[in-house]
């Protein structure tokens, strides 16, 4: 007990700090991008909507793989090892919700872009359409988890999930394999792909600092859902408890107890 | 950049709309946890005085 509650302690000073640290860089890159950057010669200040909608696109496209592989370990463990397979669990869910964060950021940034840009808030080119239809399938994940009563709802989410990882790889070589309207590839496209030299900074500091907040949201939500399964297991042995006069939970056997 | 009259052309508003739209939606889902985090803390409270009594 006394151990639980010193690593809880310890985890969230470590969190306290990790977001200190976050907010510290996030302020460095918001900086970086609105005023030192240059500003873009042919887009004038909204290409400065690249310096958030970028970095968001790209974790867009990584935590997919965390819920994936956290699925599959939960499909492996389930039948194995309960707690392992709980722990995997809450990875996959937690996962699933960051994926959804940064893939809406990234739709709605991209329409505000696209709007003052092409002068239109949508149309079905590869990339948007395969985005808009990962943000879909992880949506539908967590509509599955949150309101499907079968008792296999993290076995179908694992399903669904392995599904949703699928439309990764289609989404980043979108833009590779078929052009239409969206930006080219800015990093390994053709010859007259790459960032300007000044426009680095803004662009790797953005980088680093989402990629900082997104692994301290992503650890504190395992954690937020690592204490719900612990609560929730919790109310299912008191009520086991109430349900069994003789059923002592946690506390020395009863005088007299049947088992 | 310049900040005078911002909000007067689609290209300024857009760039202020997008970056509050970030803000907005990290910041909400940051809150939703901190909420629930402080919902458990409140359980466990009335589990742990519950079973003190």
């Amino acid at each position: 007990m006394q151990s639980a509650v010193q690593s809880k302690r310890s985890g969230l000073i470590l969190g306290a700090v990790w977001l200190a640290l976050t907010l510290v860089v996030l302020v460095i890159g918001f900086r970086e991008a609105i005023f030192i950057s240059p500003t873009d010669a042919q887009q004038g200040d909204v290409g400065r909507i690249f310096y958030w909608h970028v970095p968001s696109a790209m974790l867009g496209l990584v935590f997919p793989y965390v819920n994936f592989i956290a699925s599959i370990a939960f499909l492996y463990y389930s039948r194995r090892d309960p707690i392992a397979a709980l722990k995997a669990d809450a990875w996959a869910i937690s996962a699933a919700e960051v994926s959804v964060v940064f893939a809406t950021i990234c739709l709605a940034t991209g329409m505000l872009w696209g709007k003052a840009v092409w002068g239109i808030w949508w149309t079905w080119d590869w990339r948007l359409t395969s985005e808009l239809l990962l943000w879909l399938l992880y949506v539908a994940y967590l509509m599955t988890r949150r309101l499907s009563t079968t008792g296999q709802t993290s076995t179908v989410g694992a399903i669904i999930s392995v599904f949703a990882a699928l439309d990764v790889p289609l989404v980043y070589f979108s833009i590779r394999w078929f052009r239409t309207q969206h930006p080219s590839p800015v990093f390994g496209g053709d010859a007259d792909s790459g960032l300007d030299a000044s426009m680095y900074p803004a662009f790797l500091w953005n980088v680093l600092a989402w990629l900082m907040w997104g692994v301290f949201i992503l650890a504190f939500r395992i954690a937020l859902e690592q204490r719900r399964q612990r609560q929730e297991q919790l109310e299912g042995l008191r009520s086991l408890e109430g349900d069994m006069p003789n059923f002592n939970l946690g506390g020395e056997p009863e005088r007299g107890n049947a088992f | 950049m310049h900040f005078d009259g911002i909000m007067n052309t689609m290209e300024g508003r857009h760039l202020v709309f997008s970056y509050a739209a970030v803000a907005l939606i990290q910041g909400g889902y940051f809150v939703w946890i901190v909420m629930n985090w402080l919902k458990l803390d409140r359980a466990e409270d009335a589990e742990q005085k519950k079973q003190r009594s």
